[in-house]
């Protein structure tokens, strides 16, 4: 993942984007401060 | 390095991958200090810590406020009588859309994240100087190297302290102080578990490397190396 963000970020932010609804919701409530 | 009778400070050394480090500096014959914020916690890390009949001395303290920082360092001095290895650990973290994350939250990871472990660093300098052979050890974030989204703010500053480090360790080349970044991936660890993120989005949720108990029998090849990624500074 850290090749391909180098190389082909494009690639990366399209499967970003596929998991976009399922992950902003994971960690909706991620706090630990 | 040779960690046997180094002096070193761990923050947010209490449990997770600061907890994690602790105990593999300890199978290392290292003397340490933890610190966190919470004394009942520390407490109890701390004795889970001395089973193996190591040494371990704590303090309560947010490294995030000047006085924190310097109330353990004092300590830390007090205690060690000098300072080898700083391992800068302690973090916070808030998820979630920018627009959903407030001011509050957003200073608050910047200055546990970021503006702690620079401070701490600049004024622990002349002590790891003396040491002759100190190491800064900074624990940033894969998210350092990949940035998810949701995760903007703490991206930045995980971002902004690997090149803290990455920066600094140059600055001291050939100086007598090293300095090393970590980049752990996703961890099972107590700042992990308000997230319900797994595998299946990228989240694998490793165990911290833990020793076997008590520490007395513990592997002298567990340590840090087994981490995800880690960039040492070239000797």
């Amino acid at each position: 993942m850290i090749v391909l963000n180098r190389d082909d970020p494009a690639a990366l932010d399209k499967r970003f984007l596929d998991l976009k609804p399922a992950l902003g919701e994971a960690v909706r409530n991620h706090s630990a401060l | 390095m040779n960690l046997l009778e180094k002096r070193a400070l761990i923050t947010g050394g209490s449990s997770g991958i600061g907890f994690a480090i602790a105990e593999a500096m300890l199978a290392k014959g290292a003397q340490i200090v933890i610190t966190a914020r919470r004394p009942d916690i520390l407490s109890s890390a701390a004795e889970l810590l001395r089973e193996g009949a190591r040494r371990v001395d704590f303090v309560a303290a947010d490294v995030s406020t000047e006085k924190g920082r310097e109330t353990t360092l004092k300590f830390v001095l007090q205690k060690l009588g000098g300072l080898d290895v700083l391992v800068n650990n302690a973090g916070g973290v808030r998820a979630g859309r920018l627009e959903d994350t407030t001011e509050a939250e957003i200073r608050a990871m910047i200055e546990v994240d970021l503006v702690a472990p620079i401070l701490l660093t600049r004024a622990a300098l002349p002590k790891l100087r003396a040491s002759t052979n100190g190491l800064v050890v900074n624990i940033t974030s894969g998210i350092a190297l990949v940035a998810a989204p949701f995760y903007a703010t703490y991206a930045g500053v995980k971002g902004g302290l690997a090149k803290f480090g990455e920066s600094l360790r140059r600055e001291l080349k050939g100086e007598g102080v090293h300095v090393m970044t970590v980049y752990p991936g996703a961890t099972d660890t107590p700042m992990m578990s308000s997230s319900n993120a797994g595998p299946e989005l990228g989240f694998t949720r490793e165990p911290p490397p833990r020793l076997p108990t008590p520490l007395s029998r513990a592997s002298r090849e567990t340590p840090l190396r087994s981490f995800a990624a880690a960039k040492r500074a070239p000797r």
